[in-house]
């Protein structure tokens, strides 16, 4: 398996995932990747410790770039992490 | 136009002082999400894909130019530029900030909007004919009926708890333009065989997983006995309506299992028992409401031959022959804007459009618009002398578009790209098909066609009601699409029928091409249109052309 941690900062509302060092980054692509569901539902758990900071967490499946770069696996997630197709707006105008 | 009393101003400001003091208590770690969430629903404030989204209800549709101009104010001040019109007649934002929900519904509040009843199992904004205080077969003007329910619903305790949501639309026409055989309750405005007004109502229609067309719950109910009437069957829903299932739990659901015959009863067994209390408004209040819709003054409007005005401007004259109905005053006509400009998102209006929009109610149409549940803004009341007056400044602002009620009218929900229940994306599908057969003359010859797309089961896009319905699916992971046709919102309401198996988004538009040709090579002239030879001849011939193309690409 492979997945990241995803939710949404309570105040802005903006899309975030969670890193290695436990930051929250808006790029799905800095996110931390879990090869195992121990390491997934850990993360899981500490964000009850961030709940004033975040709206609702939870965890998404990934495929990885011949990189080693996590790539939401589902349509919905794949819009999440870049913006919608309609308009350029959101994180595609944030990305290089 | 309704404006709000003393009572009404309080009741918003409260509640927007209420919510600002639970989101601080959010913020501050006092109210947990789970907490949370079902108050911020309570006031239209949903998570969506990207951001926080906000839908503010507009009740029947009517905006006044202060209005409009303040919600484009919200889009400026606290969003990407622009909103989004939805089949509810509401307006939705989708890049909202926590921190700014407390002022935007304080702006809101400013002029007497809020966003209250737009989520949630509550009586949902009621919602109307767009044409209403306009049309020329008007029996009467649905508003004031819309607005009264709009009172009785609001903070109702009994029916802040109902099973699920409840959607309740008014037509004062027997022209249905409010879709209201498709709402858990819809209403008509009818004349009995005395001459008395009174209303139709249906029950237990809707889309949505289990689409139901309303069955007749009552041919005539006196005018005075209409809230005894819908508190009898809010009374049966509430006891008897499924709680175990959401999916189950719609009214239609329980006209279904009981059968419409015992609804009835249980429904009059009810209503006779309390149809002789004096639980009605009083005649002065329900006077005060209509008095508020009564029509501008029309008679110091002079004649005007819009023929003239045609001369040397063909694009006018186009756009005049799709864009403009009658109105009930024979120098006035009911004016169309059109949301739909191919290649643009279908219902979302920029917060320039929205500015001119209101600058021209404001200026030629007595300050009024409405939005339509097609998705499209209305200016109910233009004299015909201004009708190129604003058709010119329309121009200015891409919202000139000569498409009402053809193939790129497209109504399209916000699907995958806004909406987190979606199975796919429905606006590009729109932006397609609008953009392939939006050359005028393809577009003239194809005809009346409404094509409608849902980005998922629910239904919010009106699929099953569409000439063509597309419904977005998914398919391990592959965005598919469903064909369904033959549906229809209106008086002669139908469920579409499917094709068959679903396509995939760039097949999907050759076998709308197939379609529209099978109709095309076959109608019987220009004058069947595609709804009638669809129902002259049934599904087969388009199976085979969309199933055979399908197999030989
Ligand atoms: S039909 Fe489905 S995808 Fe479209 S807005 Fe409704 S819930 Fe969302």
């Amino acid at each position: 398996m492979k997945k990241i941690l995803t939710a949404n900062y309570l105040l802005s509302g903006k899309v975030i995932y969670l890193t290695s060092d436990k930051k929250w980054v808006e790029n799905s692509e800095d996110a931390v990747v879990f090869n195992n569901q121990e390491d997934a539902d850990n993360a899981l758990a500490f964000t009850d410790t961030q709940i004033n900071i975040l709206q609702s967490a939870y965890l998404i499946d990934v495929l990885l770039t011949a990189k080693g770069v996590p790539k939401p696996k589902s349509n919905q997630e794949l819009i999440r992490a870049t913006g919608p197709t309609n308009y350029f707006h959101g994180k595609q105008t944030e990305k290089n | 136009m309704y404006s709000y009393n003393d009572f009404d101003k309080n009741f918003v400001r409260q509640r927007v002082n209420e919510f600002r003091g639970q989101v601080q208590r959010r913020i501050d770690g006092v109210l947990t999400e789970e907490e949370f969430k079902p108050l911020r629903l309570q006031n239209g404030l949903y998570m969506q894909v990207h951001s926080y989204m906000i839908r503010i209800a507009i009740p029947y549709g009517t905006l006044s130019s202060k209005q409009i101009r303040q919600l484009a104010l919200i889009a400026e001040k606290y969003d990407k530029g622009y909103g989004h019109f939805t089949t509810r007649q509401n307006i939705q934002y989708n890049w909202i900030k926590l921190s700014d929900v407390a002022d935007l519904l304080d702006d809101l509040a400013e002029v007497d909007m809020h966003a209250i009843q737009t989520s949630g199992n509550c009586i949902r904004n009621i919602t109307s004919d767009h044409f209403a205080g306009a049309a020329a077969d008007e029996i009467e003007d649905p508003r004031p009926t819309a607005e009264l329910l709009r009172q009785w619903s609001t903070g109702h305790p009994e029916y802040a708890f109902l099973p699920r949501k409840f959607k309740i639309a008014v037509s004062g026409s027997p022209n249905d333009r409010a879709a209201i055989a498709f709402h858990d309750i819809g209403i008509c405005v009818v004349k009995n065989n005395n001459g008395e007004t009174g209303y139709k109502i249906y029950i237990g229609g809707g889309q949505g997983r289990t689409p139901r067309i309303g069955r007749m719950l009552s041919k005539f109910i006196p005018k005075k006995q209409l809230l005894n009437y819908l508190d009898s069957v809010m009374h049966v829903y509430n006891r008897f309506g499924r709680r175990d299932n959401i999916y189950k739990a719609r009214i239609k659901i329980l006209v279904d299992e009981l059968g419409i015959n015992e609804t009835r009863r249980q429904i009059y067994e009810h209503y006779d028992s309390i149809k002789n209390e004096v639980r009605q408004p009083s005649t002065d209040i329900a006077k005060f409401i209509t008095d508020e819709f009564s029509p501008p003054d029309f008679s110091n409007v002079k004649k005007h031959d819009l023929e003239k005005d045609f001369i040397g401007s063909l694009l006018f004259k186009n756009w005049a022959e799709t864009n403009l109905t009658p109105h009930r005053d024979p120098n006035h006509v009911i004016v169309s804007i059109s949301l739909k400009k191919p290649g643009a998102t279908p219902g979302d209006a920029s917060v320039k459009q929205m500015r001119v929009l209101a600058d021209l109610a404001e200026q030629y149409a007595y300050d009024e618009l409405c939005v339509s549940h097609e998705q499209n803004i209305i200016l109910p009341h233009v004299p015909k002398q201004h009708v190129i007056k604003i058709y010119n400044k329309l121009n200015e602002v891409d919202l000139a578009t000569s498409n009402i009620g053809m193939v790129s009218d497209i109504i399209s929900c916000p699907g995958m790209d806004y909406c987190k229940l979606a199975t796919a994306r429905s606006i590009p599908i729109a932006k397609q098909i609008a953009t392939r057969f939006s050359d005028l003359k393809t577009e003239r010859d194809i005809g009346p066609l409404k094509i409608k797309i849902s980005g998922c089961i629910n239904a919010c896009g009106h699929h099953h009601i569409g000439h063509i319905g597309i419904l977005g699916l998914d398919r391990g992971g592959v965005e598919n699409y469903q064909i369904t046709l033959g549906g229809d919102g209106t008086e002669d309401a139908h469920i579409g029928e499917r094709t068959g198996p679903g396509f995939s988004a760039d097949k999907l538009i050759e076998a709308i091409e197939a379609i529209i040709n099978v109709y095309l090579n076959n109608r019987k002239n220009r004058n069947e249109t595609f709804l009638n030879y669809y129902r002259r001849v049934g599904l087969s011939p388009f199976k085979l052309a969309i199933y055979q193309n399908k197999l030989s690409k």
